[in-house]
C-alpha cells in the first residue's frame, strides 16, 4: 500500500534519532500527527538481546517492550512538532522518557511476531506528553501501560 | 460550585492520581505543591493537569502563569473556579 510505504523506515528515520540497535519501530501504518500513531516492529531472531533473553527460549525483555511504544511515542510527538524533534527537515532529536506507569505485559513476545502498537497523546503540557499505548500481536493485547516523555 | 468543595476535590484527585502515600485532608490548601512543600515533579505536574480536567471537565492553559496557579492547592482552586466561570466565596 502506499501510504505503508511512504510511512517506512526513511519515515521513521526522519523522526527518530535512534538507530541500530536501539531502533525498535520498522514502520509506521497510521499516524494523526501530535495525536495519535499505529506503528509495526517485527521481531525476528536476529534481535540481539534475544541472545541471552534467553538462550534456548527467546523472548523480548518487557523493557524492550516499553522502548518500542516510547519509540512509537516519540514518531507521534515529533510528528505533530510541538515536541521533540523538528519534524522532517531538521536532525531528529530525541524525546526523553519520563515515567513509566501501569504497564502490564500479558502474553510473551517472540520471535516471529509483529507488533502493532497504538500510542494515544493524552495530554501534552508544556515540554512534557503523556501518552497511554497498547501492544498487540495480531488480534491478541500482549502489552499496555502509559508512558510521559520530554522533549528539548 | 462552593470552594471548600473544590479544595476536597483537588486535595482527593492529587492524593489519588499521585499515589501519595497521605491522607487527602493531609495536605494544607495553603502549601507549596513543588519547591518547599510537597516536592512534586514536573511528571506529577502534568498528572495534575489531567487531573483537574477530568475532574472539572475544564482545560488548563499552558501561559505565564502557570507556576503562580499550580502553587498550591489553593491557587489552584482559584484558576479551576476561574475555568469554571464562578465567583469565588
Amino acid at each position: 500500500m502506499s501510504d505503508d510505504q511512504k510511512m517506512g523506515a526513511s519515515f521513521v528515520h526522519g523522526l527518530l534519532p535512534h538507530r541500530y540497535p536501539m531502533l525498535m519501530v520498522d514502520a509506521m501504518k497510521e499516524v494523526e500527527p501530535g495525536r495519535r500513531g499505529l506503528g509495526v516492529k517485527n521481531v525476528t531472531s536476529n534481535e540481539h538481546y534475544l541472545q541471552g533473553h534467553f538462550p534456548g527460549e527467546p523472548i523480548m525483555p518487557g523493557v524492550m517492550a516499553i522502548e518500542c511504544m516510547a519509540q512509537v511515542a516519540g514518531i507521534v510527538l515529533a510528528s505533530g512538532a510541538s515536541l521533540a524533534g523538528g519534524g522532517a527537515t531538521a536532525a531528529p532529536k530525541p524525546a526523553y522518557l519520563m515515567s513509566v506507569d501501569s504497564f502490564k505485559f500479558r502474553k510473551p513476545i517472540r520471535p516471529g511476531d509483529t507488533l502493532l502498537v497504538d500510542v494515544r497523546v493524552v495530554r501534552q503540557f508544556q515540554n512534557l506528553a503523556k501518552v497511554a499505548g497498547e501492544i498487540r500481536v495480531g488480534d491478541t493485547l500482549v502489552a499496555s501501560g502509559e508512558l510521559s516523555l520530554a522533549g528539548q | 460550585m462552593i470552594r471548600t468543595d473544590v479544595v476536597n476535590r483537588i486535595k482527593q484527585m492529587i492524593v489519588r492520581r499521585l499515589q501519595l502515600k497521605i491522607k487527602p485532608e493531609d495536605i494544607r490548601a495553603e502549601e507549596a505543591l513543588f519547591q518547599g512543600g510537597l516536592y512534586l515533579d514536573s511528571v506529577e505536574a502534568l498528572e495534575l493537569v489531567v487531573g483537574l480536567e477530568e475532574e472539572f471537565g475544564v482545560t488548563v492553559e499552558n501561559s505565564e502563569n502557570t507556576k503562580k496557579r499550580f502553587f498550591s492547592v489553593d491557587t489552584l482552586a482559584d484558576y479551576v473556579l476561574e475555568l469554571l466561570g464562578t465567583v469565588s466565596v
